[in-house]
């Protein structure tokens, strides 16, 4: 396949993936190596930058997807007729915030840090996708075990969970350090 | 029953603490621990008279707050045999420090959301689309919006009210959810389909339709009925063949 040939194939590729996806997705589409994957979108983000197109390439959670320009913001609003993403309770971020600094963990260690029952905010992000059940914890009970999901990083428009800011004081009672965190698919 | 609008509303025993800990301007690391306990039992009260049911959290940490403070006050006895007697504040301390920066790491998330918002990709504006508007791809299996419901739900108790002027104050009626949902499971076996308006339409009292309404939409998160919003807006609720059946297995 040509430099130009792979350039369309993975424009097109990701022009109608409905998600981001990630160099090694598209390697495995388009047979190309992961390094000429990255390099392609590279060359196809500069040409859509050089050529000021209506939309840029954007590397999330682990992977790429084009997404508006700027200039558009307005009028995809209007297409979208102002419906909004519902945010999030403040209750649901500060567990979403513990739980992706400290996955994975149990909903017993949740309502620990937080001084309060956790329940029906970790079954709001369960319901929205953002966390899932990654196993459970070997200790009394078996107590399922919380992580963050790929849908998280998308929904916060993060990169990997490294973006998060540290917490520098952050020492858990069990001396335990935080991080790093695995990723869940 | 007032409520006053005044009280904040905290996440918390711990969330409560900080609030007052800023209020206050106190250093966080040498807590005035009877001054933090007095203000944190006026505004137990304060939660109180407003008619919040003040959690057990809340009541706990009095406790703890209470008994630091007693430990505070006790002479130091032994304080040659202890290397170095421990400060009872240290683990409320650290459980605030700890808790701290997860409010402050779920600011940053509050913030990226609403940084994200802006951002426009086939993904987030399909999902806006697609699902918001369209809520037959809600996961909740609710065909229709929350909002639609309770708007649905208001129109009847409107029309209700009207009725209940006109009649004589009634004994007050005791119905149970679960009654209520035996009742709507038997009502919709029968009727298999109907309008939400004609199936609130046949209850008595507004209490009748009030706890009906919440037996639906347990019914509804069960799976033995689904409610869907035509294109003419009007709400249907639908029997289930074997919803319950199979749950129960």
């Amino acid at each position: 396949m040509s430099p130009n040939e792979a350039k369309k194939i993975l424009e097109a590729i990701l022009f109608m993936a409905p998600e981001p996806l990630s160099a090694a997705k598209l390697a495995e589409l388009t047979g190309l190596a992961e390094n000429e994957v990255r390099s392609f979108l590279l060359e196809i983000e500069h040409d859509l930058v050089d050529q000021d197109r209506g939309v840029r390439v954007e590397t999330i959670a682990g992977g790429y997807r084009f997404i508006a320009c700027k200039e558009a913001e307005p009028y995809l609003l209007e297409l979208s007729q102002g419906q909004k993403r519902s945010p999030l309770s403040p209750a649901a971020l500060e567990v979403l915030a513990i739980i992706s600094y400290l996955q994975p963990i149990t909903r017993a260690e949740i309502d620990e840090i937080r001084g309060v029952s956790s329940e029906s905010p970790i079954a709001t992000l369960l319901d929205r996708g953002l966390i899932a059940e990654v196993g459970r914890k070997d200790a009394p009970g078996r107590p399922i075990l919380f992580a963050t999901t790929k849908a998280f990083l998308v929904y916060f428009g993060l990169k990997d969970l490294s973006e998060l800011p540290s917490l520098p004081e952050l020492k858990m009672p069990n001396g335990e350090n935080t991080k790093p965190p695995t990723l869940v698919e | 029953m007032s409520i006053d609008v005044s009280v904040k509303a905290f996440e918390g025993p711990l969330d409560l603490l900080l609030s007052l800990i800023k209020e206050k301007q106190i250093d966080i690391y040498d807590i005035p621990i009877a001054e933090i306990t007095a203000a944190y039992l006026e505004e137990l009260k304060n939660m109180e008279s407003s008619n919040y049911e003040v959690a057990a959290e809340f009541v706990v940490m009095a406790a703890t707050l209470m008994e630091i403070k007693a430990r505070m006050l006790l002479p130091k006895a032994k304080i040659e045999e202890e290397e170095e007697e421990e400060d009872p504040r240290t683990e409320l301390v650290n459980k605030l420090l700890i808790y701290k920066q997860f409010k402050e790491a779920a600011n940053f998330l509050k913030e990226s959301f609403e940084d994200q918002s802006r951002v426009f990709a086939r993904d987030t504006i399909n999902r806006l689309l697609l699902e918001e508007l369209k809520p037959d791809h809600d996961l909740r299996n609710l065909g229709v919006s929350i909002s639609d419901l309770l708007g649905a739900l208001r129109v009847v108790l409107e029309a209700k009210k009207e009725e209940e002027e006109i009649l004589p104050v009634l004994p007050r009626e005791k119905i149970t959810i679960d009654e209520q949902i035996n009742w709507l499971t038997l009502y919709m076996k029968e009727k298999r389909d109907l309008l939400f308006s004609d199936l609130f339409g046949v209850l008595k009292s507004k209490v009748l339709i009030v706890v009906t309404f919440m037996a639906l939409l347990e019914m509804v998160h069960k799976g033995t009925v689904s409610v869907r919003q035509s294109e003419d807006l009007e709400i249907y609720v639908s029997y289930i063949e074997n919803g319950a059946e199979s749950e129960e297995v």
